[in-house]
C-alpha cells in the first residue's frame, strides 16, 4: 500500500477491495487510550505520513482491591466508597514514518485522589512519558496477507515527578517493553468489516530512579510520603485479545477486548493503598468502546477524521491491585500529510 | 496556514519544551476532621459482627493492617480459623501441658476481663499516621490463669515464646516471666488471651478468633493468630521483630503525642481555631499536654474529662479501667484526646505539642531512634487564612 494522499482516506478505501478496506479501517482505528500500565500496541501500522492523535480524560475509580491472594476486598479498610480516583489526561500520538514504521508517544497527565481513614491526599503531575517504535513484519515481506503481525520497542521514562508521595503520580523507574500482536481484518458479512487482534509482550522494570525525585520523608509511613526505598518490581507479561467491527461504512467502530498485566514474580512486594502504584501486580481486565466518526462523510477539511471515544474497562480479577472500573473519553484525529 | 508536518513538528516540539520547562507538581492534603468529628474511643472495627457496633460511626486511625508487607507476613495467606479449627497449645517448663480452644476460653467467665487498650505501631512516625494506633475495649482471659492451670515451673521458666501461623516459619514474639505472672509490679494490667473486640468477635484481620494482648506495650508484642506458647527456661530475646528487624525487646510504649487537627498543608481558618489530639503513655497516666504556637511558650492543653469521654462513648463502662477501684482516667495505654483554643492570625504558623505522664516522663524533642518507639514532640506548619 501506498502512502495517503490528500484525497482523503475514504476515498483511498473506496476504490480498494472490501477484504483490504477492512484491514484499512482497522488499522485506522485501534486504540491505545487505556494508560500505558496495560498493553498499549498494535498489530498494525500506520500508512507514510499519516499523524494519528488521541486526547482523552480517564475516570478510574476503585472501592476495592484484588488482595495477594486475589480476594477482592475494600481499597482501605477505613474507607467507605471510591477510595482511589484516578481522573487523568492522557495525550497519545502515532506517526507513520513509512508504511512499516510507526512512531508512538504517550504523556499522561496524572490526577490522582486517595482517600484515607482521616485524610484525603491528591496528587497531579506529568506521569511517565512512553515512546515507542513499531514495525510491521509481514509487510516487509513481498507477500499480500489479511493478517498482519507487528512488534513495538518502547520505554517510559518519569518527568522529574516525586516517587515517593503519597500518593506519587508513578513508580518512578524506567521501565522498557518489547510487544508484538497479530492481527487479521475481514468482513463478517458483505459491507461488515471486522477485525481482531492478540498481542503479548514483556515490560521490563528497572531499577533506574535517574528521571523521578524524592522527597526526603522522615519514616515509612507519614501522610504525606513514604521511605525511598526505589523497590526492585518484576518484570510484567502483558497480553490483549480484541475484536472490533466497524459499520456503517466505518464511520463507527464498536470493539470489545480484554488485557491485562500479569508480573512474573508473586506478588509479594506490598502494594499501598496510600500510593497505590503498581508493584508486583497481576490484572485482567474487560471492556468494551467504540468510536463515533460524524462528520466522516462530510467534506470538511480536518473535521472528517474526528473521531468520538468512549471505553470502558472493568478490572475482573487481580492480584495485588486496585479493582477499578475504568472510563476513557477521548477525542481522535488523524490526519495524513 | 495549511497543516503541514512541518507546523505539526513544530507544534509538538515547542509543547513539549513547554511541559519540560514547567514543573507542575502539586500535592494536596485535606483533614477529614477527623479529630473533632470522630470518637476517640473505640473505633469501630468494619469487620465486626456485633449489631451494636455495626450501628455505630465508621472509626479512624484503627488499622487491620499495614498496607505494606512486614517481614515475611502476607496477610493474605494466613490460614482463617475459626471458633471450631482453632486452638492453642501450652508446652515447655509446665506439669500439665494444656490444649485449649475457644469455647473452652470463654467458658471461663469467672477470670473473663475486658480491657481498653490503645494499640501503637513502635515504628509510628511523629507526626499523624492513620491507621498505626488505634484503640479498642479487649475481652478475654489472663494468660497467667492458664499458665497457672498448665503447672508453670516458677522457678525455671524465664521466658514465655509465642509462635503463630501466620507465615511458613511461624511468626515469633516472647514476654518476660514477669511481664506475664506478675504484671501488677509493673504497673500494668495482666496481659490477656483476647477473643473480643468491641463487643464482637476479634476479626482475622485483627488475629482473630484469639490474640495476644499486653497492656503497656507496642504493637509488636500483641501476638496475632496465636497457635503455641513456650514456657522456656531461656532468658534470650525470641521474637521475630527483635531478631530480623532490631526492635528493642523492652516493648513500653513511649509517651507521645500527636494532633489530628490542623494537619500538615492543610489551611484552617483565621481567628479563634479549636486545635484537637491525642497523647498515650504505656507505663503511666498521661498528666500534661503543653502546645506551643509559633515557637512560643508552651501551654496546657485541656485534656477531655472522663464524662465527656463516657458520653461520648458508652461502651467504655464495659473496661474495667471503668470500674476497677483506684483506677480513674486518664488511663495508662490508653490515649487521652486533648484540645486547646488558639487564636491565629491570618498567615503561616507552626505548632509544637509535647505530652507528659505521671511518672515525669516527657516527650523529648527530638528522637530519631525508631527502634525503640520514635515519640519527638509533634509539630505542625500550616497557614491559616
Amino acid at each position: 500500500m501506498g502512502s495517503v494522499s490528500a484525497l482523503g482516506y475514504k476515498r483511498l478505501v473506496l476504490l480498494l477491495r472490501p477484504r483490504i478496506a477492512a484491514l484499512l479501517w482497522a488499522a485506522l482505528v485501534f486504540l491505545q487510550a487505556t494508560p500505558s500500565l496495560a498493553f498499549n500496541s498494535s498489530a498494525w501500522t500506520r500508512p507514510k505520513g499519516q499523524l494519528w492523535t488521541l486526547l482523552s480524560v480517564g475516570f478510574v475509580s476503585a472501592g476495592d482491591q484484588f488482595d495477594q491472594a486475589s480476594n477482592r476486598r475494600l481499597f482501605n479498610d477505613a474507607v467507605d466508597g471510591q477510595a482511589f480516583q484516578d481522573e487523568s489526561f492522557y495525550a497519545q500520538v502515532e506517526y507513520g514514518l513509512i508504511d512499516e514504521l510507526t512512531l508512538h508517544l504517550e504523556l499522561p497527565y496524572k490526577r490522582i485522589f486517595v482517600e484515607q481513614a482521616s485524610v484525603n491526599t491528591a496528587i497531579e503531575a506529568p506521569g511517565n512519558l512512553y515512546a515507542g517504535a513499531r514495525v510491521n513484519l509481514l509487510k516487509l515481506l513481498p507477500i499480500e496477507t489479511r493478517i498482519t503481525w507487528s512488534l513495538e520497542l518502547g520505554f517510559s521514562i518519569p518527568t522529574g515527578y516525586t516517587r515517593n508521595l503519597n500518593p506519587s503520580v508513578g513508580p518512578g523507574n524506567v521501565e522498557f517493553d518489547v510487544k508484538t500482536a497479530v492481527g487479521y481484518g475481514f468482513q463478517i458479512i458483505q459491507g461488515l468489516p471486522a477485525y481482531t487482534q492478540l498481542g503479548m509482550g514483556i515490560r521490563a522494570r528497572s531499577t533506574a530512579y535517574t528521571f523521578s525525585g524524592s522527597a526526603d520523608c522522615p519514616s515509612a509511613n507519614e501522610i504525606n510520603c513514604q521511605l525511598d526505598n526505589q523497590p526492585n518490581f518484576s518484570d510484567e507479561f502483558l497480553f490483549l485479545a480484541e475484536f472490533g467491527i466497524t459499520p456503517f461504512k466505518g464511520s463507527v467502530l464498536l470493539f470489545g477486548k480484554t488485557l491485562g498485566n500479569v508480573s512474573l514474580l508473586e506478588p509479594e512486594l506490598g502494594f499501598s493503598a496510600a500510593n497505590p502504584i503498581p508493584t508486583r501486580q497481576r490484572i485482567v481486565k474487560l471492556g468494551a468502546g467504540t468510536i463515533l466518526y460524524p462528520l466522516r462523510f462530510f467534506d470538511v477539511p480536518y473535521a472528517k477524521n474526528v473521531g468520538l471515544v468512549a471505553q470502558y474497562y472493568s478490572t475482573v480479577w487481580g492480584q495485588n491491585a486496585p479493582a477499578t472500573d475504568d472510563i476513557f473519553l477521548g477525542l481522535e484525529y488523524s490526519h495524513a500529510f | 496556514m495549511p497543516f503541514s508536518r512541518r507546523l505539526f513538528i513544530q507544534g509538538a516540539g515547542g509543547a513539549a519544551l513547554g511541559l519540560s520547562l514547567v514543573r507542575c507538581e502539586t500535592q494536596t492534603i485535606t483533614s477529614k476532621g477527623s479529630g473533632g468529628a470522630f470518637s476517640f474511643l473505640t473505633p469501630v472495627d468494619r469487620d465486626s459482627t456485633s449489631d451494636v457496633i455495626a450501628q455505630r460511626q465508621p472509626g479512624t486511625f484503627f488499622t487491620q493492617r499495614s498496607g505494606l508487607t512486614a517481614l515475611s507476613i502476607q496477610f493474605e495467606n494466613i490460614p482463617i480459623k475459626t471458633a471450631s479449627s482453632w486452638s492453642l497449645e501450652i508446652t515447655g517448663e509446665v506439669s500439665n501441658p494444656l490444649t485449649v480452644d475457644l469455647a473452652n476460653l470463654q467458658a471461663r467467665t469467672n477470670d473473663t476481663v475486658t480491657i481498653l487498650k490503645t494499640i501503637r505501631c513502635i515504628i509510628d512516625a511523629p507526626t499523624l499516621v492513620p491507621g498505626l494506633v488505634g484503640t479498642a475495649l479487649w475481652t478475654g482471659v489472663p494468660l497467667r490463669v492458664l499458665l497457672e492451670e498448665a503447672g508453670i515451673d516458677m522457678q525455671t521458666t524465664r521466658r514465655l515464646r509465642f509462635f503463630g501461623y501466620d507465615s511458613a516459619e511461624g511468626v515469633t514474639q516472647n514476654l518476660t516471666l514477669q511481664e506475664v505472672m506478675d504484671a501488677g509490679s509493673l504497673g500494668r494490667l495482666e496481659p490477656i488471651l483476647a477473643w473480643g473486640m468491641n463487643e464482637g468477635d476479634i476479626p482475622h484481620a485483627h488475629g482473630g478468633p484469639v490474640r495476644l494482648i499486653v497492656p503497656g506495650e507496642y504493637g509488636y508484642k500483641q501476638m496475632k493468630w496465636l497457635e503455641r506458647i513456650e514456657a522456656s527456661t531461656s532468658d534470650e530475646v525470641f521474637g521475630t521483630y527483635q531478631e530480623v528487624v532490631g526492635f528493642f525487646d523492652d516493648g513500653t510504649v513511649q509517651v507521645v503525642s500527636k494532633l489530628t487537627n490542623p494537619l500538615a498543608a492543610e489551611p484552617v481558618p483565621a481567628g479563634l481555631f479549636t486545635i484537637f489530639g491525642f497523647a498515650l503513655s504505656g507505663s503511666a497516666p498521661v498528666a500534661r499536654v503543653q502546645v506551643s504556637l509559633d515557637e512560643g511558650d508552651f501551654v496546657d492543653a485541656e485534656l477531655l474529662s472522663e464524662a465527656e469521654v463516657l458520653a461520648e462513648d458508652p461502651l467504655l463502662m464495659d473496661a474495667l479501667q471503668f470500674q476497677a477501684p483506684g483506677m480513674s482516667y486518664p488511663f495508662p495505654d490508653v490515649w487521652a484526646p486533648f484540645r486547646l483554643e488558639v487564636d491565629l492570625a491570618p498567615g503561616a504558623h507552626t505548632l509544637r505539642v509535647k505530652a507528659v505522664d505521671a511518672n515525669g516522663d516527657i516527650q523529648p524533642d527530638t528522637d530519631t531512634d525508631a527502634l525503640d518507639g520514635a515519640n519527638s514532640d509533634f509539630r505542625v506548619s500550616f497557614e491559616a487564612i
